[in-house]
């Protein structure tokens, strides 16, 4: 059962699965620390698409470099870098706009794929965040409409396109259409700033 | 490309069927906890290194 709270808040009812506990994890360290968000294909999985992934895409705000280390020593009680074990080169990848991987330790599969927020659209996405609860857990991700149009006008790979009308069916009760108008033209305009 | 086509058009309507069933079930999750849990049992079974893993991802990033 898929419920609006208000206009930040989603209730989920659902049985939490091997994904969801991985991702719960992390972002219950990561809380602790910064603010995030989870974007693109998970949100779709949260609410049900039928498919899996490897990996989960999670942004945050740009931090400095003491920051930095502790939220990456915080992380490592639980999970590794796949791309190294130095957290201060670690940095030196988010700095320059990489992302970077984190799986359990002795893991690769599933991951969550951390950058720092770069382009306009991401801070957009980060200040409008939604919660959302399932059971006693919360985890934040970015607008769904603003997923919705994303995925329809610049992704736009079959994966993406399901993703979307899931999305719009499933959460058509929760969907603004207001929103949906807003962020379209949102997001022509930054994607032709950025090309 | 016909065949293509036709395929992603199934597809996109098994897309709908599934997303009206979760709009209208509760037993949804416990279907798709089934599909993912065993998804990710069997990618505990892959030999890749992490190194092998990185480069496999960066080249289909670049594709």
């Amino acid at each position: 059962m898929i419920e609006l709270i208000n206009e930040n808040t989603i209730k989920l009812s659902k049985e939490i699965n091997d994904l969801d506990k991985f991702v719960l994890d992390f972002v219950n360290i990561l809380k602790k620390h910064t603010n995030y968000i989870i974007i693109s294909g998970f949100i779709s999985i949260l609410f049900g698409r039928s498919r899996g992934t490897e990996d989960v895409d999670i942004i945050i705000p740009k931090v400095d470099k003491t920051k930095w280390i502790e939220i990456n020593l915080a992380l490592l009680e639980k999970f590794e870098c796949l791309n190294c074990n130095d957290p201060n080169e670690v940095y030196s990848y988010l700095s320059d706009g990489l992302s970077v991987r984190f799986a359990k330790k002795g893991e690769i599969i599933p991951n969550m794929e951390l950058k720092f927020a770069k382009y306009d659209i991401d801070h957009i996405s980060l200040n409008n965040k939604i919660k959302v609860l399932i059971d006693n857990n919360e985890l934040f991700i970015g607008p769904i409409e603003l997923q919705i149009v994303y995925k329809k006008k610049i992704l736009k790979s079959n994966k993406d396109l399901e993703d979307a009308k899931h999305l719009e069916i499933v959460l058509k009760k929760v969907i603004s259409q207001e929103k949906i108008k807003y962020y379209d033209e949102l997001v022509k305009e930054l994607w032709k700033k950025r090309s | 490309m016909e065949e293509k086509k036709l395929n992603q058009k199934q597809r996109m309507q098994f897309v709908e069927q599934w997303a009206n069933y979760v709009k209208e079930n509760t037993d949804w999750s416990r279907q798709q906890a089934k599909l993912i849990n065993s998804m990710l049992k069997n990618s505990k079974n892959s030999s890749l290194s992490k190194e092998d893993y990185l480069e496999l991802k960066e080249k289909s990033e670049k594709c």
